[in-house]
């Protein structure tokens, strides 16, 4: 079979195709209409929800369990979970920002290279993150006075810290790495179709 | 009243060039439910950037570069959330504004080997079987015009091997 009989295949299909595609303008004008309003609708609630749930949460669940206290515990507390809270905050923000850009009338390498970055981005701050969180927790803990070494604490401490290491290595160690590899590659590879 | 022209002027638009989003979406979907869902973000994506669509280039380049890049991506939200940004409303409605008969089995066979393809390659021989000319398909996917030529020489192989195998499951000749 050669490429040329593909062709007329295509070409009988297409044909076939012209002839039997009936389009109802109506109710595809009113699908116009609504439709995108409507996921529009969604995407700005979903933002806003998105948005709003981290300030929400903060203050149902932490300021009502930490009393303030005029000690650098405190303070020290306070900056370290404000750092990690507000870069987290900032990430969300960007990222939704930038999948926003996306402009799907660009030629289609460009837009995969887009969303490999995106991905690329994604994983960095997922890393970032992993190193932050720690941090986080210490700052929360600070904030609240909790008696991070004593009898009581050290075994659900010790608990966390483990789980979390383990994480931190299956993660860094198999997928992390694994992932760049993969969309570096496919990123040359585009850059190639683009270049020679 | 501006409005309402602009609006027929994209139908018209649309209903012209159907056949392509429809040749797009079966190539990039393997169940009825998703394309006629891929066809429905096909005509959204569509409608949103019309807007911005000046005839810098052909029309035919736009419907083509929107349709495949939200076919490509199509692909990729249901593989992962992680990206769905547009496309995590599950209010899809069904595809009743569009009627069309069954495809012969011939174009089945045909689809079924696309389908093997990955998506750059798919999208290169869709575009080379509808008649685009090396330029054209450059354009649209922002390879280059020699890379284009070479990945149409391998997917011809590609797709000639594939024929040739299908039919032989098929049991036509």
């Amino acid at each position: 079979m050669e490429l040329i009989e593909l062709q007329n295949m295509w070409k009988q299909y297409d044909d076939k195709l012209s002839e039997t595609t009936r389009l109802n303008k109506e109710i595809l004008k009113r699908l116009l209409q609504s439709k995108p309003e409507r996921r529009l609708n969604w995407i700005k609630l979903k933002a806003g929800f998105n948005l709003v749930l981290p300030i929400v949460a903060i203050g149902l669940v932490l300021l009502p369990n930490i009393i303030f206290r005029n000690e650098i515990d405190f303070y020290a507390g306070s900056l370290l979970f404000g750092i990690v809270y507000i870069l987290f905050y900032y990430w969300a923000i960007r990222y939704y920002m930038l999948i926003n850009k996306i402009d799907y009338t660009n030629s289609i390498t460009l837009i995969r290279k887009k969303v490999k970055q995106l991905e690329k981005y994604k994983i960095k701050i997922s890393r970032l993150g992993y190193i932050l969180i720690p941090f986080g927790i210490l700052g929360i803990f600070l904030m609240a006075n909790f008696p991070i070494f004593s009898k009581h604490s050290i075994l659900p401490l010790s608990l966390i810290i483990l789980v979390f290491l383990g994480s931190v290595y299956y993660t860094f160690k198999y997928e992390v790495f694994e992932q760049f590899r993969k969309i570096d590659i496919e990123l040359d590879e585009i850059e190639q179709l683009e270049e020679k | 009243m501006a409005s309402n022209i602009h609006q027929d002027y994209f139908l018209n638009i649309f209903e012209q060039n159907i056949g392509i989003i429809i040749k797009i979406a079966r190539a990039y979907t393997k169940t009825i439910q998703d394309r006629e869902d891929l066809i429905n973000d096909i005509a959204l994506e569509l409608w949103k950037s019309f807007e911005r669509f000046k005839g810098d280039s052909k029309i035919s380049t736009w419907i083509y570069r929107v349709a495949l890049n939200t076919s490509i991506n199509y692909n990729r939200k249901y593989k992962s959330s992680s990206l769905a940004s547009l496309s995590d409303l599950k209010l899809v409605n069904r595809i009743n504004w569009l009627i069309e008969q069954d495809e012969t089995s011939q174009a089945e066979i045909l689809y079924d080997c696309i389908n093997e393809l990955n998506a750059f390659n798919k999208a290169i021989i869709l575009l080379y079987l509808d008649g685009n000319s090396h330029e054209e398909i450059s354009a649209i996917t922002g390879i280059t015009k020699t890379n284009v030529g070479t990945r149409i020489g391998r997917i011809k192989e590609q797709i000639k091997n594939l024929v040739i195998k299908k039919k032989q499951n098929y049991g036509t000749d």
